[in-house]
């Protein structure tokens, strides 16, 4: 199945070079085996410097995930000025400007501040975006004709995106040819310098921080193959190792560690992302290549320096498929690949097995989702789009996990182990920006994040791109760190000790140990203190109790706005046969789930005061102490508005959407295609591991 | 940023821009003089390194020529285009000079690196801007809300009740677990507006300091809480934010810097505009803003630190 490229037409741009993004080869992230017990010590050789240090730990929310004017794709949708200056302004609470909209000037602002931000503008194309924009800087580059088209793209256009996007799907990829007389080496460099100079100035330890960071972008044959590397201090490379020197993810590492002085305090850390639109290459450690000893070192290697993914983002939710390993209804959640998988009996599934309907306009739109061939990675096909080529298992978490777990028993070591957090991947330098609602200044909800192709509310609701209704604003990343320091934070992110939401400022805590029984009945310091002592948090290793008993799971979650709805442990495990398994707990639910008005009214079923927090103590009924597996929470809110919800109430109220003149609006309940417009935003903690050995 | 330094010789631009002034002049429309027809080709290997021979110049007629041949082709038709005036009017040819121009002006603001007593002034002057929010310190017993807000009332009463007169260590023997913890230090109110709700973060402002005080309500819960000091709002000592004021006073001084050499540059010019009468307001107000930039007013808006 090959799909060709396509070059014209009103299809988005967007999906061309987005899908034009993403990771070749081998490229399966191994977190690193967490240190068992993580007990709350200070880092070491930190030091007790903030207000608000506490050893059991705060939690601080942010966005590790942002593009600015310097990202050649955030250029072209039309973000010419906010560069990251401006990112952290927004993170910090003030109000920044977009690119106008054909209503004129639009304003955002978060309603809550950020704890902590990373600017993580593309490494491919940071000369040649400089070079492009600034005539001094840019000398003769600067009147290449593909610079000239640069700078006067439309949002709307699709060559820019082609000529820029291409390059990265290519295996062997080669810069644009403005580089043999121009330096784009000399300007992708002090661009850096620029980047890190303001990410240095804007981290204020002990009240906001900053990363320095970046993103390697690799779309091979159109598979996303991105990862976000963060450094954990001011000492960072001279200049970010791209796509371009380091085509496989293992080359990027080893260039890294040979770029990254640790005697000068260099350290990094790397958070692959968009797992979901790999084609089952990103997360990937093929068990037909574990006899080769080169192969497992650079998947020990790589494992090393990815302990985190980015679970979720505005690109969808990769956490599990519905239909894939899976028949649990909540995995539909924010998926970018909304549509069924496609019939496929060896995979046990049996429906949509009549013709496959293209849907219309483009003849080559899917209607339902390829598995790919024996759940392995696909690498024949190039799929330049968001919405086409297979998925697999493994590029959600779950089956990760598990495909991980498997190859543990045969390695050793889990090659794809990792904590979770979620990120937005703003292209408005808008980091953060997840309120459903919108903010001060924005009279429509939420902005859209990618400039100057979803600024209009219209476009906002398109069915046809994958930057439409499709996409969410995104996730936060949250982190249980002893102060909000930059020491701290990477300490907790190595460890795995962080957590992802949908957006919700909602607090999740997992540990697994033994506990007493009315663990949860304890004053909070004596709770924690014992959590901490006789247990370990999430990210690490459970070990069986002292006489040789199951580990009991205590979890503690604190509601954000909206009261809680229903709490779930997620186990996967592998059996001795190294056969996979999946089950969902339910461990409460407070509620039947709310019912959302058109104009966001919430009406709820239950008191709401009641469930605003919760701490439980939980065993599991199956543990089985010769099977490895994995445990983490889900926590609901209950349901409020989506942000497309939000919208279509302003655009009623408005007048800009008249139902009775325009009935099948996708604002309106007698559309054929209504809007998504009711969402129940969530929580998942990063899951505690278990392994047969680890409580031998 | 590395800016290339020869760009930033105030000589050889002048050099360069004489050279363009001449070039104009001579295209208006004079024949050719002797001297002009003078195609002086520089060496083979120079031709081959230059950039419109890297990339190709398709422009040219014959893909296939000698690239010196046509580099001289390029050069005979681009003297005949100055000549015959094809310059004049041409909006690409405008607006190149224009930003030419433009990044001049930023160059022509060569910057030394600022004296401390500049960024001591600068400071001063923007204070405000620098400003740090209030924050509070507190240690907190939290009572769940689970078997909803009389129970947890009446269980904080309970412990007040025995909490006082005791330091603020003592309240680890009462509450429920709570994933905030018990002690919240220089918290700013947007920080506990987040955490707890507005309604919490004024009452907190009114609980008394270093005795156990409440109930406060939030959404999560009832409080109890050991409300150790108070912040004040303050300005922080050029020290503390050093980095940041040296980073705002260049971009401050460049933007200055740029607009006076603008002013100067106007000043050359008797500008009459056809709208004089019908928008002169706009007009006055733009060479105010101008005015008043490169007199070094304030200019630091916008953004807070």
């Amino acid at each position: 199945m090959t799909r060709p490229l396509r070059f014209s037409g009103p299809r988005p741009q967007w999906l061309l070079v987005m899908a034009v993004m993403s990771i070749a080869a081998c490229g399966s992230s191994v977190p690193s085996q967490a240190p068992p017990g993580a007990s709350p010590q200070p880092t070491p050789g930190q030091v007790a410097e903030c207000g608000d240090y506490a050893p059991t730990r705060n939690a601080y929310f942010g966005d590790l995930h942002v593009h600015t004017a310097n990202s050649f794709d955030a250029y072209l949708f039309g973000n010419h000025m906010n560069n990251p200056e401006v990112a952290y302004d927004f993170a910090q609470g003030r109000q920044i400007q977009l690119n106008d909209n054909t209503a004129g000037q639009r304003f955002v602002q978060l309603r809550r501040p950020l704890d902590f931000a990373a600017v993580t503008d593309h490494s491919e194309y940071l000369g040649e975006v400089r070079i492009c924009t600034d005539a001094e800087q840019g000398g003769l580059g600067y009147y290449d004709p593909l610079c000239a088209e640069f700078r006067v793209n439309r949002p709307q256009d699709n060559l820019a995106f082609l000529v820029w996007g291409v390059p990265l799907t290519q295996d062997d990829p080669s810069r644009l040819p403005m580089c043999t007389y121009a330096d784009c080496a000399t300007a992708a460099r002090s661009v850096w310098e620029e980047t890190s100079r303001i990410t240095d100035s804007r981290n204020q330890p002990c009240r906001f921080t900053a990363f320095n960071a970046y993103e390697y972008s690799p779309s091979t044959a159109g598979s996303r193959l991105h990862r976000n590397i963060v450094f954990r201090s001011s000492a960072v490379p001279e200049v970010p190792v791209s796509y371009f020197e380091a085509p496989e993810p293992i080359e990027l590492f080893n260039q890294l560690n040979a770029a990254c002085d640790a005697e000068e305090g260099c350290e990094y850390l790397s958070i692959p992302h968009n797992s979901n639109l790999s084609h089952g290459r990103l997360l990937w450690a093929d068990p037909e290549r574990f006899s080769d000893p080169q192969y497992v070192a650079d998947l020990r290697e790589i494992a090393q320096v990815n302990p985190v993914l980015e679970m979720m983002q505005i690109k969808g939710n990769s956490e599990c498929k519905l239909g894939l390993g899976t028949t649990d209804e909540e995995c539909e959640f924010e998926q970018l690949r909304d549509k069924p998988l496609c019939c496929d009996p060896a995979n046990g599934i049996t429906e949509n097995c009549t013709e496959k309907l293209p849907s219309l306009p483009f003849v080559d739109e899917v209607s339902c989702h390829e598995v790919c061939p024996n759940d392995r990675p696909d690498y024949d096909t190039r799929s330049p789009d968001n919405s086409t080529g297979c998925v697999a298992t493994h590029d959600f978490v779950r089956g990760a996990f598990l495909k991980g777990m498997q190859a543990q028993q045969q390695l050793g070591f889990n090659p794809l182990r990792f904590s979770l957090i979620a990120s937005t991947d703003n292209h408005n330098a808008a980091s953060g920006d997840v309120d459903e609602q919108g903010n001060p200044g924005a009279p429509y909800g939420w902005e859209g994040g990618h400039g100057g192709q979803d600024d209009d509310p219209e476009e906002r609701l398109d069915v046809l791109t994958n930057i439409g209704r499709i996409t969410n604003p995104g996730g936060l990343a949250g982190v249980w760190a002893d102060q909000n320091t930059r020491e701290s934070l990477y300490a907790s992110l190595r460890r795995g000790e962080v957590f992802a939401t949908s957006g919700t400022r909602m607090r999740v805590r997992l540990f697994a140990g033994d506990y007493p029984a009315d663990l949860c009945a304890l004053p909070d310091a004596q709770m924690k203190a014992l959590a901490y002592q006789r247990g370990v948090p999430m990210g690490a290793d459970a070990r069986l109790t002292a006489d040789g008993g199951a580990p009991a799971f205590a979890l503690q979650v604190m509601a954000d706005e909206q009261p809680l709805q229903r709490l779930q442990i997620v186990k996967l495990s592998v059996d001795t046969a190294g056969d996979a398994h999946e089950k969902v707990y339910d461990l409460a639910t407070f509620a039947p789930v709310a019912d959302v008005d058109d104009d966001c009214t919430i009406h709820y079923k239950a008191a709401t005061e009641t469930r605003m927090s919760a701490c439980m103590l939980w065993h599991d009924p199956d543990f089985d102490s010769t099977q490895t597996a994995s445990y983490y929470l889900r926590a609901f809110e209950d349901a409020s508005c989506r942000w497309t919800g939000h919208m279509c109430a302003a655009l009623r109220r408005t007048g800009d959407v008249d139902c009775a003149a325009t009935p099948d609006h996708a604002c309106c309940p007698t559309s054929s295609s209504p809007v998504k417009a009711v969402v129940q935003e969530r929580a998942w903690s990063s899951p505690i591991w278990y392994t047969p050995e680890s409580g031998s | 940023m590395t800016r290339h330094s020869w760009l930033r010789t105030p000589e050889i631009l002048m050099v360069c821009l004489g050279v363009a002034a001449f070039a104009v002049d001579r295209l208006r429309g004079d024949p050719v003089s002797a001297g002009d027809t003078v195609i002086s080709v520089p060496p083979r290997a120079q031709v081959l390194a230059s950039p419109q021979t890297v990339v190709g110049d398709e422009i040219v007629a014959g893909e296939n020529r000698d690239p010196v041949e046509r580099w001289v082709r390029a050069e005979v038709l681009y003297r005949e285009a100055l000549r015959l005036g094809l310059d004049q009017n041409d909006l690409i040819v405008r607006r190149r000079l224009v930003q030419k121009m433009e990044y001049a002006l930023d160059n022509m603001a060569a910057l030394d690196a600022p004296q401390r007593v500049e960024l001591e002034q600068f400071f001063a002057r923007n204070a405000e801007h620098y400003r740090e929010p209030a924050a509070e310190s507190f240690t907190q017993v939290t009572f769940s809300l689970r078997d909803g807000s009389e129970a947890a009332l009446e269980r904080a009463a309970f412990a007040l009740d025995r909490l006082q007169g005791k330091g603020r260590d003592a309240g680890s023997d009462y509450g429920d677990p709570s994933a905030d913890g018990m002690r919240i230090a220089s918290a700013t109110d947007a920080r506990l507006a987040q955490l707890y709700g507005a309604e919490f973060t004024n009452e907190l402002k009114h609980a008394e300091v270093s005795v156990w005080d409440g109930p406060l309500r939030s959404r999560t819960g009832v409080h109890l809480v050991f409300r150790e000091r108070s912040e004040p709002s303050r300005i922080p000592e050029l020290d503390e934010v050093y980095k940041r004021v040296a980073r705002d006073w260049v971009e401050h001084s460049r933007a200055v810097a740029r607009e006076e050499h603008y002013a100067e540059l106007a000043a050359r010019y008797h500008i009459v505009r056809a709208d004089e009468e019908s928008d002169p307001a706009g007009s006055r107000a733009e060479l105010a803003t101008a005015a008043a930039l490169a007199a070094g007013g304030e200019g630091l808006s916008g953004r807070a630190p």
